[in-house]
């Protein structure tokens, strides 16, 4: 029997999904040849481009376009596994609208900011951003130019935007898109920790006896994930499913103990679980002895609004939001004495019964449990405090960083961790934890960098929401924007981001695949490489590393990131950035271009491109001539061997489905601060928390405080946003694959069926979402996967035609900077359409 | 002419006790067969289908079925020939660069 090609496809097919499904393919049909070879494509692997969970999908290339993809059965995170969005992941860099060459908004052949877009050359585009980043600096200094960036940033790209930055401009106004998304799991495990990112990781799911989901919608935000708990709870009967948040979705269908609350009181039913832990002797007394201290934190803090406002005038605290005092356990008892449950049931709006079955499973002695959590914790004027006072609990019971027991913070994008927090592509931060505030971390940074001491300013830089309101204050000029689309994502769009970028004083220029809302309202647009048109690396939520090599080239025209930012960094001399007298007093350092001072320094291009892998292009390095991203990475890898941020060599992770990291002697690191499991334990400490001086992790008494704006007559419901399971983030992606496209085209208002009733509105009725900051049209929805309760809407964020941040308050928490996208104040009215 | 293929396969899981009537369901389902089952419930499926659109159009199909818990794709294959994707091409217009209306 002769075989064609297309059988050996079908072959292929259903021997991968036998092996995902653990189905023996023994005396299946004669005809089920699995010769991959002879299916004509080539199989890599990669890591999916969406959310932080980390996936491996195996791509399969045919003459230089991505055709196939299945789940990677070798890989632990997700066994073969794929979600909706990465099952059609071939197709998000074949949208018909792919951007191929720069476009520069001109008037007669002369850039004009009121001008309509025209295709420009590269040089002409990189020479005019030059000149306007130039111009920016001679006239108002470094602060007056910006970057907002990604989670979304290969570790590279992050990487050598950060060093362009901070180390070439003298600039710490860098910032990632990851500060609307982890920026308070940040602060939490810094506060509470002193290192970044979870202790343990997803092998925790098959060893638990409990999962606790707060403001999580794993089920449709980290489906593959959900999958593993769901297999877990299914087939180990005594596992409980606790699921809390302020409206009831799909996650609830596995709740043994559902639970919807009043927004914002998550902060109380948090201390309460503590008190209750307390009160009933279950405090692991020989672990908090030997491995907690006890602090108070600052309250009245603010809500991190623009300093003028009533609610920030008011606030006692707004200035010293992250100090704390020391206590000890008796006065953190007395505390949280005042969390009962009659007074929190009544806050919260749950019951007494439930609360206090929530509260067993962390006090328990005999069950494990691990809590889930991402933006219903994070996007939280108080997230940081709410992440602090997890911890507390998980500590207080000695229920941490052994398997099953853990404190599991996830993450929202493929490198939230890997590139954004790792790299440190914030305003305050440098690699491996390092800060610029601290003279030390400076004078390593520089040290690796080879760059003389004075251009790293001590300064943060400006965060995400404070640089959108500086480009409507017109204090930064020259503004760059890659790999995120924060015109629709930013909160407050009509009061802050967009006058923003439409400011006269302000040149916006945006990095995207696609003409987003974003790359609209910039003044130049530059055609951008995504994916596996370049050769990557992301870090999961679990401390994850994984690599791939460039599978295909890009269209013609377009350039990724990191060749752009390299390119860029080409038109400048230190002559016209560095101040005079670091110059002056370092002069070899004079005349010489950002390029040499950066990337041909003597670490970024020591390796050849013969060290490139022969079977795949690397279209970066060919150009630049050197092994470019080998080169970053090892650069940034120095910062973190030998002080609990190792990494692997660089070509071990072209080999391997990803390490978590420390990765030490060639092992990966499971469960941090344990010994045993973690390398940088001391011997006979059991437990060590090495990020804090004395090896204590902080137990930290924070109160409830109210939300920065809640319901009243006027405006009389609560609007959260988020996401939907067939888009991911602002949908730019997701958007464009006609099968997604097709399953949720348009977003909707969820609402709760009497709530429509009282404003006499039916399912499907054209309606108009109105803040006391702007408005949007949309359609009432009351059935489907989101159950909101009486007095609460829920809008997901990813319908560019429906730009929900009109609506939505840019208060932030003080501590983390990251904006509350989960409590505002709107009313709904009909618009009078049908 | 260049070959079109657009392959897809599935994994099930199924009320075991229906096994058979959704099997039965399947195979009688254009372009659908089931190469693999377990009697425990779960099924592999394969589709080779003349359009994606068919292929989108099963795989709702074989979800919507009764006692079928749940149905994951695994692999997913999108060829399409040159003279297909140039005669999309040809239907799409320009690039269309999106206005927001804000206030300044």
């Amino acid at each position: 029997m002769k075989l064609s090609r297309r059988d050996y496809i079908k072959a292929n097919a259903v021997a991968v999904a036998a092996g995902v499904a653990g189905i023996s393919t023994e005396g299946a049909a004669a005809n089920l040849v699995t010769d991959r070879e002879k299916t004509d494509l080539k199989w890599s692997k990669a890591a999916c481009r969406f959310c932080g969970t980390g996936c491996s999908v195996m791509v399969g290339t045919k003459e230089g376009k991505v055709v196939a993809t299945h789940g990677d059965v070798k890989a632990e995170v997700n066994r073969g596994l794929n979600c909706v969005k990465g099952y059609f992941l071939s197709k998000i860099m074949y949208g018909k609208d792919r951007l191929n060459t720069p476009l520069l908004r001109m008037t007669d052949g002369k850039y004009d900011k009121n001008g309509e877009f025209a295709p420009v050359s590269w040089d002409t585009a990189l020479d005019i951003m030059a000149e306007k980043f130039k111009a920016a600096i001679k006239e108002n200094g470094p602060t007056s130019i910006g970057m907002f960036g990604s989670g979304q940033w290969t570790v590279w790209e992050g990487y050598a935007a950060s060093k362009l930055m901070k180390a070439g401009f003298g600039s710490n106004n860098i910032e990632p898109n990851a500060r609307h998304c982890m920026a308070s799991a940040v602060g939490g495990f810094m506060r509470t920790f002193g290192i970044d990112e979870p202790m343990g990781c997803y092998d925790d799911i098959e060893a638990t006896d409990a999962f606790v989901l707060w403001g999580s919608n794993m089920a449709e935000m980290h489906p593959i994930l959900w999958t593993r708990v769901t297999d877990r709870r299914l087939s180990a009967p005594k596992t409980k499913v606790a699921v809390l948040s302020t409206f009831e979705h799909r996650c609830f269908d596995l709740a043994d103990i559902p639970m919807v609350f009043e927004p914002q009181t998550d902060l109380a039913i948090l201390n309460f679980i503590a008190n209750y832990i307390i009160q009933n002797d279950k405090v692991n007394w020989d672990f908090v002895n030997k491995h907690v201290n006890f602090r108070k934190g600052n309250d009245d803090i603010g809500y991190g609004l623009r300093p003028e406002h009533p609610l920030e005038k008011k606030a006692k605290n707004a200035n010293k939001a992250g100090g704390s005092t020391e206590m000890n356990f008796e006065e953190f008892k007395v505390f949280v004495a005042d969390y009962d449950v009659e007074k929190v049931s009544k806050l919260s709006g749950v019951s007494k019964e439930k609360l206090i079955e929530l509260a067993e499973l962390y006090a328990d002695p005999d069950r494990k449990v691990v809590s889930f959590w991402t933006m219903g914790f994070n996007q939280h004027t108080r997230g940081v405090w709410a992440n602090n006072l997890i911890y507390n609990i998980h500590l207080l019971v000695g229920k941490i960083s052994t398997p099953g027991n853990s404190p599991f913070s996830l993450t929202g994008q493929p490198s939230a961790c890997g590139t954004a927090r790792e790299v440190g592509t914030f305003a305050h931060r440098l690699p491996a934890d390092l800060v610029v505030k601290n003279p030390k971390h400076r004078a390593i940074a520089e040290k690796i960098w080879k760059i003389p001491a004075g251009i790293i300013p001590p300064k943060p830089g400006f965060h995400a929401a404070l640089q959108n309101r500086k480009l409507k204050d017109g204090k930064i000029n020259a503004y760059w924007v890659q790999c995120n689309n924060n015109m629709q994502a930013a909160a407050n769009l009509n009061e802050e981001t967009f006058p923003g970028y439409r400011n006269p004083k302000a040149f916006i220029v945006v990095s995207d695949p696609y003409p987003t809302v974003t790359a609209g309202a910039a003044d130049l647009i530059l055609p951008t490489a995504m994916w596996v048109e370049k050769e990557g690396a992301y870090g999961n939520a679990e401390r994850r590393t994984q690599f791939w090599h460039q599978l295909v080239s890009a269209p013609e025209g377009a350039k990724s990131d990191l060749w752009q930012l390299v390119e860029f960094s080409k038109r400048f001399t230190t002559d016209e950035v560095w101040p005079k007298e670091v110059l002056d007093a370092n002069p070899g350092y004079k005349g010489k271009s950002l390029y040499d001072v950066l990337f041909r320094n003597g670490n970024v291009e020591k390796y050849p491109l013969s060290e490139t892998h022969p079977e795949y292009d690397n279209d970066e390095s060919n150009h630049f001539g050197f092994y470019i991203q080998k080169g970053l990475f090892e650069e940034y890898a120095e910062f973190g061997r030998g002080h609990g941020h190792d990494l692997a060599p660089f070509d071990v992770y072209h080999e391997a489905r990803g390490l978590r990291w420390p990765v030490v002697d060639g092992k990966e690191t499971k469960w941090r601060y344990r010994e045993g499991s973690d390398p940088y334990v001391k011997k006979g400490a059991g437990f060590e928390f090495y990020g804090k001086p004395d090896g204590r992790a902080i137990i930290f008494a924070l109160p409830y405080e109210p939300p920065a704006e809640s319901p009243d007559e006027e405006f009389d419901l609560w609007l959260s946003t988020g996401r939907v399971l067939e888009h991911w983030h602002s949908g730019s992606m997701t958007q464009r694959v006609p099968e997604l496209y097709k399953a949720f085209p348009d977003a909707v208002v969820f609402m709760h069926p009497k709530d429509a009733e009282k404003r006499k509105l039916r399912r499907g009725q054209e309606i108009k979402v109105v803040s006391r900051r702007g408005e949007i049209i949309s359609r009432v929805e009351t059935r489907g996967r989101n159950k909101p309760p009486e007095g609460l809407i829920y809008v997901p964020w990813f319908d560019a035609s429906q730009l929900i941040n009109k609506v939505t308050l840019d208060a932030t928490d003080p501590i983390s900077k990251q904006t509350d996208y989960k409590k505002c104040a709107v009313k709904v009215v009909p618009t009078g359409r049908a | 002419m260049e070959e079109e293929i657009f392959v897809s396969s599935l994994v099930a899981q199924v009320n075991a006790e229906k096994l058979s009537e959704i099997r039965t369901a399947i195979e009688a389902m254009p372009y659908a067969e089931v190469p693999l089952f377990e009697e425990s419930g779960k099924l592999v499926i394969l589709l080779d289908a003349p359009s994606l659109r068919d292929l989108v159009a099963i795989t709702d199909q074989i979800q919507d079925l009764p006692d079928v818990y749940s149905v994951f794709p695994v692999y997913q294959h999108d060829e399409k020939s040159a003279q297909s994707e140039k005669s999309e091409e040809n239907l799409e217009t320009n690039i269309q660069i999106p206005v927001v209306e804000g206030r300044i």
